[in-house]
């Protein structure tokens, strides 16, 4: 320690930095002057912790779930409010089947409530003072822990999108752990968050267990990187939170077949493409069932001549879009010529262009992507 | 050309135009009990449009039960603009059935009329209501279809039932404009138009199909739900 040059009195204050509990320094001498020598003697006082609590309580818990406790406690010394983890090495639990505790790891077992405790080493508790000696006890927080039966049932995704077939693939329900039941104990409230704070997140009205949609317009940059919080809550008992990274696939891109002619009439071609759907940032195709009926759109540049009546395009019931390309088929020779770029999108998202040439003898086709 | 640009109101009388129209009254008495024609439509609006866009329109209306079947008048040549061949409307109407929107349509192109044929809705030339030679007139003692996949295939029997008549079709481009199930059926004593409303009306609950083109190139285009038409981009 350093003093000012020509300090003759003050205050300083000692602390332990290696045995914070128990202490080894019990008084401090500061030499001021070693040329000419010269000390000052300390007077030292007592000043520590003064109670301890726990950071959390009640503490709510998963079956399986766990959390790291933490001791806290006034500090009469500097003041404030400090974590003192550290000098509880004892942690137990009044029921192991309800909740387990390893050091000041609490682990929920089975659903129900329990306590917790922790005892610290032996150390001064108390407030600043002038003593004789500092008298070192014990202290033994305790806290309530409730253990909840809680899980989320959703898939890994979520689609980007405010058409309601997309959104309506983005549910997630709130349920026990095996999902097949409400949340336990019963009566509480769930509560849905994105790390994406511009997601809209609405409850669906009428379920039970309750259920939650979100709607993203922002695409994942990387797969699991948005991160989707529940959080369930029984009024004085606390609660706990599940969390699932997820990924914002946004429509990307078609892969098609090579379509044979059906066309039975002497003249012409009928070809009809099946295009599964591929998102970004996964590259993976859509699931049969997910979104089913969300509009799909044509438009062609320049407008058509040939075929000038249209169909309604929709992701079907294997999330694949069906498009019917036809020079016309008839009993006569045809004569119409056009060459027309087609772009084919899925609720407003561009995910193909073709290049289609009518000719008396067919349509040629010609993907010009994006194929990836 | 010919151009209409008018903004009906409420005050629109519509005996006047049913009158104007003309329906055929062709249904049976028992159908307008829950008919599709019978549904009122919120809000129906159509600007700069021809007949074939109104019509468009309204098949998209998504209204449960309704098959729309709509005749256009054959044009010279498949690539003529069917726009620059008609009157064109514009169109603002509230709370008007189906049954009174295509009379108002069917007022601003005077050239067609409509009429009922069970499930369906037809529009098709006046001219060629009492032609017995135009191809929707023409009458069928007995078609059978076999296995047909989609409406489009079963157009083949129709093609050899009448060989010196030129039949096509268009695929309808996006969708899935099939059958639930491969199709098989025996229609007696009706006529090409019913024939065509009974393969569309076999789709679904909402159905439409567009007979159009030019001399020569004549097709059929059966849609699923609504149709829609090319517009030149606004």
């Amino acid at each position: 320690m350093a003093t000012l040059a020509g300090l003759t009195s003050g205050t300083y204050r000692l602390r332990d930095l290696n045995d914070s509990a128990a202490g080894t320094v019990y008084e401090g001498k500061v030499i001021v002057d070693k040329t000419y020598g010269h000390a000052a003697y300390g007077c030292m006082i007592c000043c520590g912790y003064t109670a301890a609590f726990f950071e959390f309580n009640p503490l709510g818990l998963a079956v399986g779930d766990f959390t790291d406790q933490q001791v806290q406690s006034g500090d009469s010394c500097g003041g404030g409010t400090q974590t003192i983890t550290g000098d509880f090495p004892t942690w137990w639990t009044d029921n192991t089947a309800i909740a387990t505790a390893n050091k000041n790891k609490i682990t929920g077992v089975g659903v129900g409530a329990t306590q917790h405790h922790a005892k610290s080493v032996s150390m001064y508790w108390g407030l600043k003072e002038y003593a004789p000696s500092c008298p070192e006890t014990f202290q033994q927080p305790s806290g309530n822990t409730n253990v909840f039966d809680f899980g989320i049932l959703g898939k890994n995704y979520i689609l980007v999108g405010s058409d309601s077939h997309v959104t309506a693939a983005n549910q997630f329900q709130c349920t026990n752990s095996a999902h097949n039941g409400a949340p336990q104990p019963p009566g509480g409230t769930c509560s849905a968050a994105s790390s994406d704070t511009s997601d809209t997140i609405t409850q669906v009205p009428g379920d039970n267990p309750p259920s939650f949609q979100f709607k993203t317009l922002d695409q994942s940059a990387s797969v699991g990187d948005r991160t989707l919080t529940f959080k369930y809550d029984v009024s004085g008992e606390g609660g706990t939170s599940a969390q699932l990274n997820v990924t914002a696939r946004k429509f990307a891109y078609l892969a098609n077949n090579s379509p044979t002619n059906t066309c039975n009439l002497p003249y012409g071609t009928t070809r009809s493409y099946v295009y599964t759907v591929y998102t970004h940032p996964d590259g993976a195709s859509i699931n049969p069932g997910i979104a089913e009926g969300a509009p799909v759109t044509e438009n062609f540049n320049p407008t058509l001549t040939c075929q000038t009546i249209t169909g309604n395009g929709s992701l079907n019931a294997n999330a694949q879009i069906i498009d019917n390309i036809s020079s016309g088929c008839s009993n006569a020779p045809l004569t119409c010529t056009q060459t027309s770029s087609q772009t084919i999108s899925i609720t407003g998202y561009l995910v193909r262009t073709n290049t289609l040439q009518w000719t008396s003898i067919g349509v040629s086709y010609t993907n010009n992507g994006p194929t990836q | 050309m010919r151009t209409y640009l008018v903004l009906l109101c409420l005050c629109l009388t519509l005996a006047a135009t049913v009158s104007a129209c003309g329906q055929a009254q062709r249904h049976d008495q028992g159908s307008h009990l829950r008919s599709p024609l019978d549904a009122t439509v919120g809000r129906f609006d159509v600007a700069d449009a021809i007949l074939r866009d109104g019509l468009s329109e309204l098949s998209l209306e998504n209204i449960e039960g309704l098959h729309l079947g709509f005749e256009e008048i054959i044009r010279g040549n498949i690539q003529d603009d069917p726009r620059a061949l008609s009157g064109h409307f514009s169109l603002h109407l509230e709370g008007k059935t189906v049954r009174q929107i295509v009379d108002v349509l069917c007022a601003f192109d005077p050239r067609y009329t409509w009429s009922e044929d069970g499930a369906s809705l037809n529009v098709y030339p006046r001219a060629k209501e009492e032609d017995s030679s135009y191809l929707l007139n023409l009458r069928i003692e007995r078609i059978g279809i076999s296995k047909v996949p989609d409406p489009d295939q079963a157009l083949t029997p129709l093609s050899k039932l009448f060989p010196e008549q030129q039949i096509g079709y268009f695929g309808p481009g996006l969708g899935d404009n099939t059958y639930a199930e491969p199709w098989t059926a025996v229609f007696e004593h009706l006529t090409v138009r019913q024939f065509i409303n009974r393969l569309a009306e076999h789709m679904g609950p909402r159905t439409s199909w567009v007979w159009e083109g030019g001399k020569g190139e004549r097709m059929f285009t059966i849609v699923k739900g609504g149709f829609n038409v090319s517009r030149p981009a606004p």
